[in-house]
């Protein structure tokens, strides 16, 4: 029944759906009103990182666990327009399976539990990943296998829960930089019989490499590029066929990584048959510069300075940054900003700001939040959401 | 075989320019002519090749870009009486770089086995494209993201402004200065008028 919306809504509007990441408070209460207001479904994707469950120790955002962070979306939500979306979901997914070394069996054990308490808490869009394997390279039919148990798994205790789920397959973490198209056919033929020969509903998205890619605060992938990029097939040239691939397999294409496209290029993605598209970080860098922005132009550099030392010495900025990076301390410092917003010290320079800024009649909470809807906006009128 | 004609669009790239000549010049110089367009070059940086040289005051100041240049080469030759003496046209910019083996008599022998092939690209070894084309020599594309095309005579007729050419309207629209769209103008053009545009396998050229 969701697929059948979903699909009503983008044939309605010929639009592309907007996926965005729960990166903070700020930005998930920006995405329900937004939504609400509009009436319009938006995708909160949350990863294990960001949100995963109490046995796990919760995510770094606003150290929601599922189950809290579920609770406060739900109860926000008035006229249910979010989507509850799991992101990335799988066998070391989450820093902990990682870090703790799991076995496959563990990891699988682990992604399951986590997968549990997202149905648990109503989670309707589960995407799972089983690409990511520590210890050694899985070829494309052992991928599927996992896959295959996760997703009997899920759909068994949906059932059993009475919450309705839908899939989301696929990812764009290739060993390429983009799907091959014979790979694809392959993997959705695959899904198509295993779901068939099962009797399970068959996944309404499939993720496909389309030539988008954030490292930094740009996105340096072929989809945006005038110029082409190393090994990579021109998105003129994969777009369609992948599409093509999927319409004739009955499922919605999804893009990742959506993050800093043009405004010419995310105008391109209804044009083109993209059903949905994530977009996660570039909403988190949103808030910190507009944190900072408010920050110094009221005179509290001091604020800036220390919440910009804690999120440069938090090195979460590691991961995103290019080779020969040119960035400066204080780029890396906003790239990790939104991952810094529950440290204790971010939370308590941000209420003394707060308050300050409060008896110059500012609203701090209020600004960060219109900088937020401006970003997400763009998206929205782009994908002819709005 | 008919001949093919080579225009190179150098502006105030000498060396870079002559060494392109050079090369083609050595590998397939029995089977091409080579003309050098100068794109406003400067009089001490046009290459010693140099055939002809658009030298207006915007062409001194702007160049020519692609479209243009491709144009005032092809319009020259046109006017010239030479243009019917080729049965197809490779255009390069002066940065292409190809590899130290024969270019052009694979790529016309593939026009010989597809009649209905207008546009033929090479292949650098660094494309995405290498990967589609897996075992097989050509496939057809349409699109091409590339400015080294070998173009059949006949497509460039039946696609050109024919009637009144000149640099600004001739194969390519000269009112796009930048060139941007080009490449899916000129193969939307091509399929339109029942020409195929492809891209050849192992004949790789680098980018």
């Amino acid at each position: 029944m969701l697929t059948n919306q979903l699909k009503t809504f983008l044939e309605s509007r010929r639009c592309t759906l907007l996926g965005v990441g729960p990166m903070s408070t700020n930005i998930v209460d920006v995405v329900i009103d937004i939504a609400n207001k509009h009436e319009i479904p938006i995708m909160l994707i949350a990863s294990r990182r960001q949100v995963d469950s109490e046995v796990f120790g919760g995510g770094y955002v606003n150290n929601w666990t599922t189950e809290t962070f579920a609770q406060y979306v739900n109860k926000r939500d008035k006229k249910g327009k979010i989507l509850l979306s799991r992101d990335h979901g799988g066998p070391w997914q989450n820093t902990q399976e990682q870090n703790s070394q799991l076995g496959l069996r563990s990891a699988m054990d682990s992604a399951k539990a986590s997968f549990r308490a997202d149905i648990e808490a109503g989670f309707q869009v589960l995407h799972i990943d089983p690409s990511i394997d520590i210890h050694t390279k899985p070829d494309i039919d052992t991928v599927l296998d996992r896959l295959f148990e996760l997703y009997d798994f899920c759909w068994s205790h949906a059932q059993k829960s009475t919450r309705e789920v839908i899939f989301e397959v696929g990812t764009e973490e290739q060993s390429g930089s983009t799907n091959s198209q014979a790979e694809m056919d392959y993997c959705m033929g695959a899904i198509n019989n295993f779901c068939s020969r099962n009797k399970l509903p068959h996944p309404t998205f499939v993720v496909v490499q389309c030539g988008t890619r954030v490292m930094e605060m740009q996105n340096v992938g072929s989809f945006d590029s005038p110029i082409r990029i190393a090994d990579e097939i021109p998105v003129e040239i994969q777009l369609p066929k992948m599409i093509e691939i999927c319409n004739n397999h009955g499922i919605f294409m999804k893009e990742h990584n959506a993050d800093y496209l043009s405004d010419e290029s995310l105008q391109w993605h209804p044009r083109l048959g993209i059903h949905a598209a994530n977009v996660a970080p570039e909403f988190g860098v949103a808030e910190t510069k507009a944190l900072l922005t408010i920050l110094e132009s009221n005179g509290l550099t001091s604020h800036a300075e220390r919440f910009l030392q804690v999120s440069y010495d938090s090195r979460k900025w590691s991961k995103w940054m290019l080779d020969n990076s040119c960035a400066s301390d204080r780029d890396r410092a906003i790239i990790a900003g939104h991952y810094n917003f529950s440290a204790d010290e971010v939370v308590e320079l941000k209420e003394d700001a707060a308050t300050k800024l409060k008896s110059k009649g500012i609203d701090l909470s209020h600004k960060i939040k219109e900088e937020i809807s401006i970003s997400i906006y763009r998206y929205l009128h782009c994908f002819r959401i709005l | 075989m008919d001949k093919v004609c080579t225009i190179i669009l150098n502006r105030n790239l000498p060396n870079t320019t002559d060494a392109l000549y050079e090369h083609i010049s050595r590998y397939d110089g029995s089977l091409t002519d080579i003309y050098v367009v100068e794109a406003g070059s400067d009089s001490d940086k046009m290459s010693r090749y140099a055939t002809w040289h658009a030298d207006s005051e915007d062409a001194i100041l702007n160049g020519l870009r692609y479209c243009r240049g491709m144009n005032y080469g092809l319009v020259r030759l046109l006017e010239e009486g030479k243009f019917n003496s080729y049965g197809s046209f490779f255009l390069l910019t002066n940065d292409t770089e190809l590899k130290q083996k024969n270019t052009l008599e694979p790529l016309i022998e593939i026009l010989h086995e597809h009649p209905r092939l207008g546009i033929l690209s090479p292949c650098s070894e660094r494309w995405g494209e290498r990967f589609l084309l897996n075992n097989e020599p050509t496939k057809y594309f349409w699109f091409i993201h590339n400015n080294s095309y070998l173009l059949r005579r006949e497509l460039i007729e039946a696609i050109s402004n024919m009637r009144q050419p000149d640099f600004m309207s001739f194969l390519f629209d000269g009112t796009n200065f930048r060139g941007y769209g080009s490449e899916h103008e000129l193969i939307a053009k091509a399929y339109a008028n029942d020409w195929a545009a492809g891209i050849k396998q192992s004949m790789v050229i680098r980018e």
